[in-house]
């Protein structure tokens, strides 16, 4: 028996089984010997004992292996009883161990804890976000959102944008059970400077029954009010509710000041309920008589005009392609009359809850990825604790020997292995969840801030799996030690006396290095990829210098209605003295506006003529679009001038009209020639009453592209004209104003943005509504998935390159400490110091380098999975993963050379005396 | 317990091995003899069922065994009564008398009959 290794098999010892086997044997040899023997002396011939031996016995075979059922049975229940006995004076026992080493026991529960608090952190992403998706929906897997799959201009487009009448057309599929409709926008809560921006969502009244939810007060609307001219109510989301009502039960009923309307309130959302997506909601107004909040004119019979998306409810036992097939159909039917359509559409019911394919934000897929990470960081801390326990369980072998001797059972000492480490896997879980709750509340808030974490039931869940995560790893990382160490050689152990003896590396413990390495390397790689991509698609260049640039949205009036509302002469002077005014406020550099498009602001397309160019030209993006800009534009903005010159002042009304073209624009109207001098006829109205055509706006300059609204949008044809020329209908807009601030510093740019606030707050006090942002801040949310990839992934990997780091260093301290007498007797013959130094730290870095060999290959394997992620780098990018190889050498020398220089600085004679 | 739904075969087979352990502690061997003796080989039980209600009884920890030397000095495994055995026997000997009264006195009122 001597010199077996413990193993998980030892849970039910096989050894049991030949027990069973030999006891049954000599049970019933002797009951036949007995029998053949009182036969035989009743006068019986061998042969017959023999035969009626076995006659009385009845049927040996299956007799045999029934009782050797029942003992496996009885000896399988014994065991279990004697586990549960034992258990309580194990916990007694692995306390006691935690105890005794508390720096070694502090060290285990921060490791497991950073490993499994990682885990908590993505779990909670991964849980709202993937796996529960949006709450209070009954039966949400048969609740499909609407996406259309067609051709348009030579390419392929799946969207979820829809058409008043097309979302009409599915409501005559027999195969789904219901049809709802939904828009989502931005409202304005209040007037002047108490007004506030809230989220709203523009459902139909079909939307609450079909979803299956119940208001947690007074009721939702019906079609009575879900109608063109209905009376105008809301229900409000019930974070909302808290938040700006503090929960008050009497809100059913009051009015809520809405845009320019005013809404009476008539119920509250359930808890958490968030509609068919996880994005915060403050409002539900009813779609058909709110429509005006988001569009006006014809929405309700152009089917030009794709405002919509619908949620639809598959019928009774409907197969999902049955309902896409009768849905396609309908949606081909619907827009037969629609010459440019694609007559081949096919209409998608997609799950709510999806982790990829059209209409998944950027940063949900980054989520799902930063899961399997966390995993991996476990795994990283969970081989350290493994090597700590390793390295610990070796120096005790002695201990363990002796108590094998003592008659310690070597099932028991694998149960307080067990225990030990599911005990320190539960301290670390208990850490992880109050790391988790901190981080990640600090998490959702910077990178998720648009979803609504307000889901009672997920602090719960994180519970549970985090306890499951704690047991799981803190159980592999005592097991793995087990397994290895061999505790039952007590000859030798006891004839060793009290030195350790080296014996070599174990290749277990450079297994579970190697394995550190490697995945530190995978995470590394992915964090230097996700850094590259958001350092580039910072660096894109959108045309304007965003740095230092603040953008100011202000209404005054109603641009709908405009009738009543105030002549252009008005309006224009009122932007012109406020832009003067905003000019002289200190910390200016320079102030100009836009009216119609302006940059990350908005595009604004008018009928337009060119000369010579019959038909309109298509670009990527639609228009072109027109911007009427006032002087010292460009430069204020920060767009660079190719040709020709910027709008100056002296061009206004009476002076030549005049425009640019962005570079777009040039190649595409007049392609390999010279737009400057080109004549664009501005504001052009065809049909019968259209009034005579404008003059030509000559062209006098070019301009770089601008983005309009993405950073990775593609090419538009952009054109701008002298605000003061008027060359079109401004609808009394007064347009975005641009500020260029002096110090384009944060602080600076904070108090800037607030004086400028008290400016235009003084100035028009009756503002509708003024929205000052820093175009940094317009733009963050379009960094936000490398934001969070680069952010996490950095994090994760530095966590697991710290951990590995410390388990590196831990584990060669501790054997470099076992080989003091064998440098000390090399020392004492003659070897340099700075030869055991190198021999020490070649052999950390040895095994570290072999782990980043395998791990480098893994990452040049596994990157092209994260391609879609990444922005203007290559998953093989050299620069990441060479940056990796090399930090990670870097750290193991480091982590090789404390305790090998601690271990060299012992004078010979000393480590000689310690034998 | 539930111990008078148990077949009545295997709760006979389990009483008679009480029992036979009931004066100390018999191998199975030493059961069967015992058996066949009082019985005057009357029932014919096979003795693989009875080793098969022994272990079953074991595991149910009716009966404890151990190794001991037989009367003819071989190693031979021995079953004897625990107390839980002990209390076993006195309930289910109470459950045999009753029965064996009421068939009794069933088959002594068809006799008065007839």
């Amino acid at each position: 028996m001597s010199g077996r290794r413990f193993s998980p098999s030892d849970w039910s010892d096989p050894r049991d089984e030949e027990r069973i086997e030999s006891a049954l044997d000599d049970e019933l040899s002797f009951h036949f010997t007995r029998t053949v023997e009182e036969l035989r002396a009743a006068g019986r011939s061998e042969e017959q004992a023999r035969a009626e031996a076995e006659r009385r016995f009845g049927d040996l075979e299956s007799y045999r292996s029934e009782l050797a059922r029942i003992d496996r049975e009885r000896v399988a229940s014994r065991r279990r009883e004697a586990t549960m006995e034992i258990l309580p004076s194990i916990l007694r026992h692995s306390l006691r161990e935690l105890r005794r080493a508390p720096g070694f026991t502090l060290g285990v529960v921060l490791t497991l804890a950073l490993g499994i608090g990682a885990n908590a952190v993505t779990f909670s992403l991964v849980d709202r976000l993937l796996l529960s998706g949006p709450s209070g929906i009954e039966d949400a897997e048969r609740v499909r959102a609407v996406y259309v799959d067609r051709e348009w201009n030579d390419s392929r487009v799946v969207d979820d944008t829809l058409a008043y009448l097309d979302v009409l057309d599915l409501k005559k599929a027999g195969s789904l059970a219901g049809v709802a409709m939904e828009t989502r926008t931005d409202v304005r809560l209040g007037r002047g400077p108490a007004a506030s921006t809230v989220r709203a969502a523009l459902v139909s009244h079909e939307y609450f029954p079909l979803l299956g939810v119940e208001p947690a007060l007074g009721r939702f609307y019906g079609p009575a009010e879900d109608r063109v001219g209905g009376e105008l109510v809301a229900v409000l989301g019930h974070a909302f509710w808290r938040s700006h009502h503090g929960a008050d039960p009497n809100v059913v009923g009051s009015e809520l000041e809405v845009g320019d309307r005013s809404y009476t309130i008539v119920g509250v959302a359930p808890a958490g309920f968030t509609g068919t997506s996880v994005a915060r909601i403050d409002l539900f107004l009813p779609l058909r008589s709110a429509a005006h909040e988001v569009v006006s004119g014809e929405w309700s019979t152009n089917r030009g005009f794709l405002w919509l998306h619908a949620v639809v409810r598959l019928g009774e036992d409907v197969a999902v392609e049955q309902a896409e097939a009768e849905a396609s159909l309908l949606h081909r039917q619907g827009r037969a009359d629609d010459a440019g359509y694609d007559a081949e559409a096919r209409v998608l019911l997609l799950p709510l809850v999806r982790s990829s394919g059209p209409g998944v934000a950027g940063e949900i897929q980054v989520a799902a990825l930063l899961a399997v990470v966390a995993l991996a960081v476990l795994l990283v801390a969970t081989a350290n604790v493994a090597n700590l326990l390793l390295a610990r369980s070796l120096r005790r072998r002695r201990e363990h020997a002796v108590r094998l001797a003592l008659g310690v059972g070597r099932r028991r000492l694998l149960l307080e292995k067990a225990t030990e480490g599911v005990l320190l896997g539960l301290l670390g879980g208990v850490v992880a969840i109050l790391f988790a709750v901190w981080a990640g509340g600090l998490l959702r808030a910077a990178l998720f801030p648009w979803v609504d974490w307000d889901d009672a039931d997920l602090l719960g869940r994180t519970i549970v799996f985090v306890a499951l995560v704690s047991i799981a790893a803190g159980a592999v990382a005592a097991l793995i030690p087990a397994g290895q160490a061999s505790v039952g050689d007590l000859s030798r152990w006891l004839q060793s006396g009290a030195r350790r003896v080296a014996g070599g590396r174990s290749r277990l413990r450079s297994g579970l290095q190697v394995l550190q390495a490697a995945l530190s390397v995978i995470l590394l790689v992915g964090a230097g990829l996700f850094v590259r991509s958001l350092d580039r698609v910072r660096n894109v260049d959108v045309g304007i210098q965003t740095e230092g640039l603040i953008s100011v949205g202000l209404e005054r009036w109603d641009r709908i209605g405009n009738e009543e509302g105030p002549g252009i002469e008005e309006a224009e002077r009122f932007a012109l003295e406020l832009e003067d005014r905003l000019r002289r406020l200190p910390g200016v550099a320079a102030v100009s506006s836009s009216l119609g498009s302006a940059p990350f602001g908005g595009a604004w397309a008018i009928g337009l003529r060119v000369p010579g160019i019959e038909e309109r030209p298509r670009f990527e993006t639609g228009g072109p679009y027109v911007h009427a800009v006032t002087p010292g534009y460009f430069e204020t903005v920060g767009t660079t001038i190719l040709r020709g010159r910027g709008i100056t002042a002296d061009d206004r009304l009476g002076t030549p009209r005049v425009a640019l073209v962005n570079e777009t624009m040039a190649r595409v109207y007049w392609p390999g020639e010279d737009p400057i001098g080109k004549c664009l006829i501005v504001d052009v109205e065809t049909g019968e009453d259209a009034p005579p055509e404008p003059p030509c706006s000559e062209v006098v300059g070019v301009v770089e592209n601008v983005r309009r609204f993405s950073i990775f949008e593609g090419e538009s044809g952009l054109y701008y004209v002298p605000r003061a020329q008027r060359q079109f209908d401004s609808r009394a807009s007064i347009g975005r104003l641009f500020v260029r601030a002096r110090d384009p510093g944060p602080r600076a740019m904070a108090e800037l943005a607030e004086s400028l606030r008290r400016e235009i707050m003084a100035f028009a006090p009756d503002l509708r509504a003024l929205r000052v942002q820093s175009l940094e801040e317009r733009i963050s949310p379009q960094l936000r998935s490398w934001r969070l990839g680069a952010a996490l992934f950095s994090a994760f990997g530095a966590l697991a390159l710290v951990v590995a780091a410390v388990g590196l260093y831990s584990v060669l301290s501790f054997e470099v400490a076992g080989r003091r007498h064998e440098i000390g007797v090399r020392s004492a013959l003659g070897a340099s110091r700075a030869a055991l130094l190198r021999q020490v730290v070649r052999e950390g870095v040895t095994v570290v380098a072999l782990g980043v060999v395998v791990g480098s290959v893994a990452a040049l394997l596994l990157a092209p999975v994260i391609r879609s992620q990444l922005y203007g780098v290559e998953p093989t990018d050299p620069v990441s993963h060479g940056v990796v190889v090399l930090v990670l050498l870097a750290v193991a020398a480091l982590a090789s050379w404390v305790p090998a220089r601690r271990a060299t600085r012992v004078p010979p004679t000393e480590a000689l005396r310690t034998e | 317990m539930g111990e008078a739904n148990l077949n009545l075969l295997q709760g006979t087979l389990d009483v008679l091995v009480l029992k036979a352990l009931e004066a100390g502690p018999r191998h199975g061997y030493g059961v069967a003899q015992w058996i066949r003796e009082v019985t005057d080989e009357a029932l014919q039980i096979e003795e693989g069922a009875l080793y098969t209600a022994l272990h079953r009884m074991e595991r149910r920890k009716w009966l404890s065994a151990s190794w001991g030397r037989s009367e003819t000095g071989r190693r031979a495994k021995f079953y004897r009564l625990t107390p839980a055995g002990r209390r076993q026997l006195g309930q289910q000997s109470r459950l045999w008398s009753r029965y064996a009264d009421a068939v009794f006195k069933v088959l002594g009122a068809g006799e008065a009959r007839g």
